[in-house]
C-alpha cells in the first residue's frame, strides 16, 4: 500500500491534472463542496412551496420531492446524463453531469431540513415580529431563516459527508472522481487492487470522520443553547 | 383611542369572546383580568390583529383592525405587544433586539436607532446589558428588554399579556415598576395581570371577563371594595387568598 502512495499520491489527489480536467480526491471535495453550497439555495426555494398556504400546491412538492428522495440516486444520475443533452442539446462533462444532479438530489432532502427548521421555531417568535410591523417575508428573512439555519448547522454537516459518499457515482458515467481514479489505478496494477481499493475506503473516512465528529459537536452545543432558551425564567 | 364594538370570535365550537364593546381613551390604563380561560388573551390578540374575528368590529385611532388586510402591519407598528414568555429573539443582541424594527420598518439609520434604544434601556434599567446576548439574562431582565422593543416603535398604545406571570416572584416588582412608570407617563396601556395591588394602583379601570364576556368594568376601588358580581367576589377571594 505505501509503495502504491509512493508511487501514485498526485493521481490519486488530482487525477491528470493539469493535463486533464481536475480529477482523483481533489475532483470528489470539489464536487461535495460546490454540490452543497449551491443545494442550499436550492432547498431554501423549494422549501417555499412546501410552506405554501395553497393545499395543490403543497402536495405537488411534497410528491416532487418524495419522488426525488425515493428513486436511488444513481438513476437520477443516469436520467441527467441522457436526458438533459436531449432535452437541451448540448452535452455537460460528466462532473457537471455529477454536480447537477447531487444539486437537485441534495435540494430535495434540504428543504425538508429547512422546513424541520422553521417548524422547530416556537411560535412566539414568529408572532413577536408580526406585532412589532414585520410582514411574512421580513419576519422570515430577519427573524425565522436566520435562527433555522443555525439550527439546521449539524444536518448541513451530516449532508456534506453524505455527498462526499455520492459523488462516487460519479464513476458510473465516467466522471473522475476518487472512486474512478482508484477503479482505473486498480486495472492498471494487476493483483493489487485489494490494497487499491483499502486505500480508497481510507480516504473516504478520512474525509467523513472529521465532519461527523464536527456534526456531533454542533449538534451538542445547539442542544445547549436551546436548553437555555426554553428556560429563560432563572 | 381604541373601539371594539360586539365583537365575537370562535375557535371552531367554542365561542372565546362573546359580544364584547369596549372603548379605551388615550392615557387610559386598564386592567384585565378574570379566571384563567377567560378569553383576555385571545381578547388582546385581536386588538393587534394576531387573531381575526367573526363579528364586530376594532378600530385603532379610527383605523379598522382587521388581519386580512395589508394595513394590518402598519397599523401593528402603533400597537405595541407583550408577550407573557418575551419572545426576545434569541440570535440577536440586546441592542440589536430593540433596533431591528426600527432599522427595518421606519428606515432609521442604525446610529439613530442605537441612540434611541440607549434611552430604553436607561428608562428599564438595562444601560450596561447592551451587547449581551439574551439567553444570558434572567426573566425579568428579558422582560424589560422586550418592553423596550416595543416602545422603540414609539406605539401609542402598549398591550402586555401577563407580562409577569412567567417570572419568578423575586423579579416581579423590577417589570411592573417599568410599566408603572409608563403610566405616570401617560401611556395608553391594556394589561392583563393578577398583580392585584398593581392593578388597585395604576388601573384608572379595571375590566372584569369571565367565560368570553366583559362582567364587570368598573374603577379600581368599585372593584376592590364592592364588586357587583358573585363572579367577581369568587375571583377576588380566590386570588386574594381570603
Ligand atoms: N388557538 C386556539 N385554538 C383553540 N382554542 C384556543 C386557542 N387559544 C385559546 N383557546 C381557548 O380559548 C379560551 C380562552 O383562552 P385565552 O384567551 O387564552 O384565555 P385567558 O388568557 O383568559 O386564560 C380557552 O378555553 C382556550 O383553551
Ligand atoms: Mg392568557
Amino acid at each position: 500500500m505505501i509503495e502504491i502512495l509512493q508511487e501514485y499520491w498526485l493521481q490519486l489527489l488530482i487525477g491528470g491534472f493539469p493535463h486533464t480536467p481536475l480529477g482523483g480526491l481533489a475532483l470528489t471535495l470539489v464536487l461535495a463542496v460546490s454540490g452543497l453550497v449551491l443545494a442550499m439555495p436550492v432547498g431554501l426555494l423549494m422549501a417555499v412551496p412546501l410552506r405554501s398556504r395553497l393545499k395543490p400546491v403543497r402536495a405537488l412538492a411534497e410528491l416532487i420531492i418524495f419522488y426525488i428522495r425515493s428513486v436511488p440516486l444513481l438513476l437520477h444520475v443516469l436520467w441527467v446524463y441522457f436526458l438533459l443533452p436531449a432535452a437541451l442539446g448540448v452535452s455537460f462533462p460528466p462532473a457537471i453531469t455529477m454536480l447537477i444532479t447531487l444539486v437537485l438530489f441534495n435540494g430535495a432532502y434540504i428543504s425538508k431540513i429547512v422546513v424541520a427548521g422553521i417548524d422547530a421555531l416556537p411560535r412566539g417568535q414568529t408572532e413577536a415580529a408580526m406585532s412589532l410591523g414585520f410582514g411574512p417575508v421580513q419576519t422570515m428573512r430577519f427573524i425565522i431563516l436566520p435562527q433555522a439555519l443555525r439550527n439546521m448547522l449539524p444536518s448541513l454537516v451530516s449532508q456534506l459527508s453524505l455527498l462526499i459518499k455520492e459523488t462516487a457515482l460519479g464513476a458510473a458515467i465516467g466522471a473522475t472522481e476518487a472512486t474512478q481514479t482508484f477503479l482505473d489505478l486498480a486495472n492498471n496494477l494487476p493483483g493489487q487492487a485489494i490494497q487499491a481499493y483499502a486505500l480508497l475506503a481510507l480516504a473516504y473516512f478520512a474525509l467523513c470522520y472529521p465532519l461527523l465528529l464536527l456534526g456531533r459537536r454542533l449538534e451538542r452545543r445547539g442542544r445547549r443553547t436551546a436548553k437555555i432558551a426554553l428556560e429563560p425564567a432563572s | 383611542m381604541i373601539a371594539i364594538s360586539h365583537l365575537d370570535k370562535h375557535f371552531d365550537r367554542l365561542h372565546v369572546l362573546k359580544d364584547i364593546s369596549l372603548t379605551v381613551q388615550t392615557g387610559e390604563v386598564l386592567v384585565l383580568c378574570g379566571p384563567s380561560g377567560s378569553g383576555k388573551t385571545t381578547l388582546l390578540r385581536t386588538i393587534n390583529g394576531l387573531e381575526s374575528i367573526d363579528r364586530g368590529s376594532i378600530t385603532v385611532d379610527g383605523k379598522t383592525i382587521d388581519p386580512k388586510t395589508s394595513e394590518i402591519r402598519a397599523l401593528r407598528q402603533g400597537i405595541g405587544f407583550v408577550f407573557q414568555q418575551f419572545n426576545l429573539f434569541p440570535h440577536l443582541s440586546v441592542i440589536d433586539n430593540i433596533t431591528l424594527a426600527p432599522r427595518k420598518l421606519k428606515g432609521l439609520t442604525r446610529e439613530a436607532a442605537e441612540a434611541k434604544a440607549m434611552q430604553l434601556l436607561d428608562r428599564v434599567g438595562l444601560r450596561d446589558k447592551r451587547d449581551v446576548h439574551t439567553d444570558t439574562l434572567s426573566g425579568g431582565q428579558q422582560q424589560r428588554i422586550a418592553i423596550a422593543r416595543a416602545l422603540a416603535m414609539e406605539p401609542p398604545v402598549l398591550l402586555f399579556d401577563e407580562p409577569t406571570s412567567a417570572l419568578d416572584p423575586e423579579m416581579v416588582g423590577e417589570v411592573l415598576a417599568v410599566i408603572r412608570e409608563l403610566a405616570q407617563d401617560g401611556m395608553t396601556m391594556l394589561c392583563v395581570t393578577h398583580e392585584m395591588g398593581f392593578a388597585r394602583d395604576v388601573a384608572s379601570r379595571i375590566i372584569f371577563m369571565a367565560e368570553g364576556a366583559i362582567v364587570e368594568d368598573t374603577t379600581p376601588a368599585q372593584f376592590f371594595t364592592a364588586p357587583e358580581s358573585a363572579r367577581a367576589r369568587a375571583f377576588l377571594q380566590d386570588i386574594l387568598g381570603h
